[in-house]
């Protein structure tokens, strides 16, 4: 029995259970913005608390606060405020190490946070952009897998975008 | 009940796991991200131009085969992303290339490109996408051309991010994306007088349908059609004709129409491509119109062929209107621009061709001269000196609020000296909100005398699939 049921216009809030026990008490709007969560909401009769085995409480944390500031937003949506999501978003993806870029990436991904998964993967392109077919490899410890000869056949093929 | 306490669950992706953190273990949780195929996608269609998609796909066969093997679904998506991303923030241009050819000389038939002066500008979106080097090295037309391994090649004429080619005096057409240096060469033509040139392309709507609808893409320029039309005035018969060259077939076909002209031209006239339709303004001395041909159409087809009137504002001066009025392709419409250099203000009048709904329905009866201009600059150019001489270039393919001219500002006081001050010339961009020119390039005072004349500028905008050229079937 939950007692909160009541009031039904107030915000709802869910917990969310994250892999390492850490768990998380959000309004449903904010949680929402997960296509996965919002999926599980919008299920009748389901319960407040959401476990979560696949994500992490630290990178958990990190994909609701983001959550919390694009759904603030969508209430009160103006061209200024459009600006300052963009601007913080950006300071949000600036410094991110590649570990925390994965998980954020991955749990993302799981949690169909589309506009999160643009964000992250935006910034991976952004980590291509500009670097040389060695660079890239190397940025990511890819190892070339073509056979001789191959690559220099493709090059050739495509000489316009070496130049 | 038990599943109370424990709350829902979100179902299991096998997603790996792990909390390590030493160096070869981020960067192989990296590359896991990289394993995923759809991610790898979504992560590879935001890069900004195909010059870096490219080159991603020497990174290893995976990449490779993602971007060049999954049939069309990489170019589908890469396409769609860019379009939409163009579509909601109103920005996102796409870069373009200006051929600008010295136009007394272009126009005799003679001469070639050895002859003529030619200036290619690149945008600056366009300079990355071909790369620093060959922009270097591409001062003219025929150094840029020069992967056709052909004498004296000469644009005639663009469409999208293709070019037509004529081949020195010879009557050999090549048509080429000059970007990928992907070319073919036509059959010959028949033999015939023809004096001005179009090229077109066109959707495949065929080939490209199932997977563009997949992802809601209206047009795609995956796969084309194109065609290439020749024109000439038969005198004998006071007739045009026309030679049209199908991409489908393979061959040229020949026909000849009445159009109601009091007086044809002998210059050759710059066609201007927009939605498979092709525009030629007709000028000599006077404009008399635009002549607005469809050769996706078949001849019989009504609406194949019509004359376009000009907005009844533009007023026919005695002098050279081609000084003072330009056609454009602005952001797949057709624009007509023009100024009057006469008063101590310039004014600038831009209009809008409301023709789509002429070009794919065929219901429309066509054949009429009622086509709608609507005005979107009535503007003032505020002269940055009384002695400012401008002529118009073009209009910007993809803002339509900046127009090129070629001006020539004086450089000191030409009151001093007996010396004839032959001034700064340079290419400008004109931006009609700010009403303020800003110089793109210099020009010499010699070519600057000439190019004034330019009648013969050829835009190219790159697409951010660069076009395709279909293999010509062998007839």
């Amino acid at each position: 029995m939950s007692s909160s049921s009541t009031t039904t216009t107030t915000t709802r809030l869910l917990m969310l259970k994250a892999s390492d026990g850490v768990t998380f008490e959000v309004e449903e709007a904010v949680a929402t913005k997960l296509g996965a969560i919002n999926n599980m909401v919008e299920e009748e009769g389901s319960e407040d608390l959401i476990c979560l085995p696949n994500v992490n409480g630290k990178f958990l944390g990190m994909v609701l606060e983001w959550c919390k500031k694009h759904a603030n937003n969508n209430t009160n949506s103006d061209k200024g405020n459009d600006e300052v999501n963009k601007w913080w978003d950006k300071e949000f993806v600036m410094d991110l190490d590649q570990n925390t870029l994965y998980h954020l990436l991955m749990a993302a991904d799981y949690l169909s946070g589309t506009e999160l998964v643009d964000l992250l993967t935006e910034k991976v392109a952004s980590m291509i952009r500009g670097k040389k077919v060695e660079e890239i490899r190397e940025t990511f410890k890819i190892k070339s897998d073509f056979l001789p000869g191959q690559e220099e056949e493709i090059r050739k093929k495509n000489s316009w975008a070496f130049e | 009940m038990a599943e109370a306490s424990e709350g829902s669950t979100l179902a299991m992706k096998t997603v790996p796991h792990s909390e390590t953190t030493t160096p070869s273990a981020i960067s192989k949780l990296m590359s896991l991200v990289i394993s995923d195929d759809d991610l790898l996608v979504e992560i590879l269609i935001r890069l900004p131009d195909y010059r870096c998609v490219v080159q991603c796909g020497l990174v290893c066969k995976r990449w490779f085969s993602l971007i060049f093997r999954c049939g069309l679904y990489f170019s589908h998506a890469f396409n769609h992303h860019h379009r939409q991303k163009r579509q909601l923030s109103g920005s996102n241009p796409l870069p373009y290339t200006i051929f600008l050819t010295n136009p007394l000389r272009h126009g005799h038939m003679f001469l070639t490109s050895y002859d003529t002066t030619t200036v290619n500008l690149f945008s600056k979106k366009s300079k990355i996408l071909h790369g620093e080097k060959r922009v270097q090295q591409s001062d003219d037309h025929r150094s840029y051309l020069e992967f056709l391994g052909l004498q004296d090649p000469m644009i005639i004429s663009s469409c999208d991010d293709l070019l037509l080619v004529r081949i020195g005096r010879e009557s050999r057409y090549i048509i080429c994306n000059p970007l990928t240096k992907q070319w073919f060469a036509l059959p010959q033509r028949p033999r015939s007088y023809f004096n001005s040139y179009g090229l077109v392309c066109k959707p495949n709507s065929t080939t490209t349908s199932s997977c563009c609808k997949k992802l809601g893409l209206h047009y795609c320029n995956c796969t084309i059609n194109f065609r290439v039309v020749l024109i000439g005035y038969s005198k004998t018969r006071r007739e045009l004709v026309t030679t049209t060259f199908s991409s489908e077939t393979g061959q040229w076909n020949k026909s000849s129409f009445f159009f109601p002209l009091f007086r044809w031209f002998s210059w050759p006239l710059t066609a201007y491509a927009c939605n498979g339709i092709l525009y030629w303004p007709l000028c000599q001395c006077t404009w008399q119109g635009i002549l607005a041909l469809n050769p996706f159409k078949d001849e019989a087809e009504e609406g194949r062929c019509r004359l376009i009137r000009l907005p009844d504002e533009i007023p026919s001066p005695e002098d050279d209107i081609f000084l003072f009025a330009r056609l454009g392709v602005v952001q797949g419409r057709l624009r007509l621009s023009e100024f009057e250099p006469y008063s101590h203000r310039w004014s600038l009048k831009t209009w809008e061709l409301n023709d789509l709904s002429r070009c794919d329905n065929d219901h429309d009866h066509g054949g009429g001269d009622d086509a709608d201009w609507l005005l979107v600059h009535d503007v003032e150019v505020k002269k940055a000196d009384k002695l400012i001489v401008g002529f118009f270039l073009g209009l910007h393919p993809e803002d339509g609020d900046v127009i090129f001219f070629i001006c020539n500002l004086p450089r000191g006081s030409r009151e001093s000296g007996g010396d004839r001050d032959t001034g700064e010339s340079g290419f400008y961009r004109y931006h009609v909100k700010r009403d303020s020119f800003e110089k793109i390039c210099d020009v010499p005072y010699r070519d600057f005398m000439l190019f004034k004349y330019c009648r013969s500028v050829f835009t190219i905008v790159h697409p951010w699939l660069p076009t395709k050229i279909p293999e010509l079937p062998c007839v």
